[in-house]
């Protein structure tokens, strides 16, 4: 079992594998979420769940079921 | 006609900036036929002085979309026959991250739609040491490339004449990139079953992609489709994916040529800030403070200009019936056409102050950040992160704030927030708990600096809060869905607000409100002006006479004579004997026919009240306090007893919290769902919530 973004601790960086879900998996990559891409875990929401993530260039926030589709090396 | 020339961009890429700079203030605001997707159209005169047109598209990161704004994109650009299908596309995109703003314009490309890409942001690029190889990069894409700045308006006219050169020398634009086979093959079949064949390949691909919902296809035709996508053993899906996956790697392959160093979000300032402003402990109590701050700031700043206008109103009224003398028509003008248009008005102020905050926090990028904080709270009760924006707008007024539910691409959530965001306390209910709220607790200030009412107050908008989030449980156990629900949302860099965008969204606002609520508070005004004049003929003849004996044996003065016959008329009037007739059904809630009144008229907007319960207890001003006093010395006859006791103004105020009483909301939710059945859910939910919770109040309390 491959370790998904929702895995990450705070501040862990990872790069991108693949994503599981292909209808999240177009959504995502529209926005720039990409295999091969870095990707790091700023921060968690204050009442937990959604996740503040830092990709190259720009930052996306993402929901805790969203990130474990994002699986990472 | 002038051209027609469509921006489209990805959000946050500063496709309103440039709109703006482009054609200024000459912009009108509209509706994409058939849906309500604001479509703002606005001009620039070219250097021969011809008027070129320029359509703004809502902002999408593909042409793969999810919502409803998104989709309008997606209809437009894949049907040659669309009345807004364009000539040129003026493609809006961030220096900062080309990579991510080249997908959507190299699928455009592909469309066979002349591009011009606009490099925005070039000023910020250029701080970060970012350079483009621009000559390179447009022989590898196949656009002509400009790099402007829309904020300080660097090279604003260096694209308007790239503008006016392309137009003058449209050829369709050549893809640079190479569908798949299996993507060519359903292309191929897709323009036969169409009969279209000079489509593009990938608009035809697109066609097959979408046929599901595209809405310009025949049923025929989208039968035709389905199938033979069948046949063909077509996931869209999985050609989504590596089509887009294989487009990034082509966008790759010439960036990292042409471009020198990357933008690194990490060392931003921008999350320095988020450090703080996001922070587990810090970031909700900034968010409240905000809140705090601005709901403040609108007590203190909009209640001079409210007044102003109220003023001006009722000197307009007065003036007519002076000028005109006593007619039906100037009572038609003073009494129901000029108090109807004054009560549109009234609202301005607050609303206009409130989405200025909005607007400015949106601007700055701030309003995301609440998005991504409140998303989990909000998903317990079957909303979306999302939902803040029109919750908070909701405080202002309902219609713009369920008109911004748009964002949300789940169709359950969004509909649960257009249902549940008139319970929001708005600022029509303002006046109403002004002067019921000194019935209920004292104008006394505890440990020397709350004022207790200020404290009530604050208790009422969290009750309305609270009401609106247990309402969105339910309707979240009761709605049911299989579409996915995101938050997936960017978070943009923060940016200095620019003045011009905020003043053009802000006109945009007030002017939906002015319009889409005043037509509708105008219309009942003036109904209600009918059923609260006129009355049965000898009910009113006798109304008069009363008041002319009454006046003689307590000799009142003119003034006082002509309040009473007022109070007497409306008892005589239609709008009284629908008072009365609702009493039996309000007495449990301590009402009597005289506020029965009140809640009819009403009807057009809450705040109506006052000058309804004016007109009954004769008052003869309109302002709160006069009217708060009047009530307070009311006295039962029979029982000797006061009237307003704390049971009834308490039961009040809790109706006036919960009730939907205002017509222009639910037009709009009407509207917003494209269905009779959701404004009359809403509405029954809404009363009965009120009529129960009323009941409880007063049955507990007296």
């Amino acid at each position: 079992m491959s370790k998904s973004i929702a895995q990450l601790q705070v501040g862990e960086s990872a790069i991108i594998k693949s994503i599981t879900d292909s209808s999240m998996a177009r959504s995502m990559m529209t926005m720039g979420i990409l295999p091969n891409k870095n990707v790091r875990l700023v921060r968690k929401a204050p009442f937990g769940d959604s996740l503040y993530l830092e990709f190259d260039t720009h930052m996306i926030a993402l929901r805790g079921s969203e990130a474990a589709k994002i699986l990472i090396w | 006609m002038g051209s027609n020339v469509a921006l489209v961009g990805n959000p946050n890429s500063g496709k309103s900036s440039v709109f703006n700079a482009l054609t200024g203030l000459k912009q009108t605001t509209g509706n994409f036929p058939g849906v309500t997707v604001d479509k703002k159209v606005g001009s620039f005169k070219d250097s021969k002085g011809k008027s070129i047109s320029i359509t703004d598209l809502p902002g999408l990161y593909s042409l793969y979309p999810t919502s409803k704004d998104e989709k309008i994109v997606v209809e437009i650009l894949s049907n040659p026959s669309n009345d807004l299908f364009p000539e040129l596309v003026v493609y809006v995109a961030d220096s900062l991250q080309l990579e991510r703003h080249l997908l959507l314009a190299n699928q455009i490309v592909d469309l066979g739609i002349p591009l011009i890409f606009v490099a925005n942001m070039n000023d910020l690029a250029q701080q970060e040491g970012i350079q483009l190889n621009i000559e390179k990069l447009e022989k590898s894409f196949g656009f002509p490339i400009v790099s402007v700045s829309a904020r300080s308006g660097n090279n604003i006219d260096v694209l308007k004449n790239q503008i006016e050169n392309t137009l003058s020398t449209l050829t369709p634009q050549k893809s640079t990139f190479k569908l798949s086979d299996t993507d060519r093959s359903v292309a191929q079949s897709t323009k036969k079953a169409l009969q279209k064949e000079d489509l593009t390949d990938f608009q035809a691909l697109l066609v097959a992609h979408h046929a599901d919902w595209l809405p310009w296809l025949s049923d025929s035709e989208r039968e035709t489709l389905q199938t033979q996508r069948k046949d063909q053993d077509f996931n869209p899906l999985t050609s989504q994916v590596d089509e887009t996956m294989k487009r990034f790697e082509f966008i790759n392959s010439k960036l990292s040529q042409f471009v020198t160093k990357k933008f690194q979000a990490g060392k931003s300032l921008t999350q320095k800030i988020d450090n703080i402003v996001t922070n587990r402990l810090l970031g909700p109590i900034i968010f409240f403070a905000i809140m705090f701050l601005v709901f403040q700031a609108l007590y203190s700043w909009a209640s001079y200009p409210t007044e102003w206008i109220e003023n001006f109103f009722s000197w307009g009224s007065e003036k007519v019936t002076n000028i005109f003398g006593e007619h039906w028509y100037t009572s038609l003008i003073s009494d129901g056409i000029i108090p109807g248009i004054g009560g549109v008005m009234v609202f301005v102020p607050q609303i206009f102050l409130l989405f200025l905050m909005i607007t400015v926090l949106e601007e700055i990028g701030y309003m995301s950040r609440a998005v991504f904080m409140f998303d989990r709270i909000l998903k317990v009760f079957g909303l979306n992160g999302r939902s803040i924006v029109s919750l908070i707008s909701g405080g202002a007024c309902a219609i713009p704030a369920i008109m911004s539910t748009r964002t949300i691409s789940n169709w359950k959530e969004r509909l649960n927030t257009i249902l549940v965001t008139p319970l929001i306390s708005c600022s029509a209910r303002i006046p109403v708990y002004i002067v019921l709220i000194g019935f209920i607790v004292p104008d006394e200030k505890v440990m020397g600096i709350f004022n207790m009412q200020g404290v009530a107050f604050m208790g009422l908008y969290l009750l309305s809060i609270i009401a609106a989030l247990v309402s969105a449980y339910v309707f979240k156990l009761i709605l049911k869905s299989k579409e996915p629900s995101y938050l997936l949302i960017e978070l943009p860099i923060y940016k200095k607000p620019l003045l011009k965008n905020i003043f053009i969204t802000l006109k945009d606002k007030v002017w939906t409100f002015i319009w889409e609520a005043g037509k509708i508070i105008f219309i009942i005004s003036i109904i209600l002006w009918v059923i609260a004049s006129y009355g049965p003929k000898d009910a009113m003849n006798q109304a008069t006479a009363q008041a002319n004996k009454m006046a003689q044996e307590q000799r009142l003065d003119d003034d006082a004579k002509d309040n009473l016959e007022a109070a007497l008329k409306l008892e005589a009037s239609y709008a009284g004997h629908l008072g009365k007739f609702i009493e039996p059904a309000i007495k449990p809630l301590g009402f009597d026919w005289k506020i029965g009144i009140a809640l009819i008229t009403s009807f057009a907007a809450r705040e109506v009240f006052v000058g309804t319960m004016a007109t009954i207890y004769s008052v003869g001003s309109e302002s709160e306090m006069s009217v708060r006093k009047q009530l307070a010395s009311q006295v039962n006859p029979q029982t000797g007893k006061k009237v307003y006791t704390r049971a009834v103004a308490l039961s009040l105020i809790v109706f006036y919290l919960f009730a939907m009483q205002c017509m222009s909301t639910l037009a709009i939710t009407k509207r917003e769902t494209k269905s009779w059945k959701w404004p009359i859910i809403q509405f029954v939910y809404m009363s009965a919530l009120a009529y129960f919770c009323s009941l409880l109040v007063y049955q507990l309390m007296s």
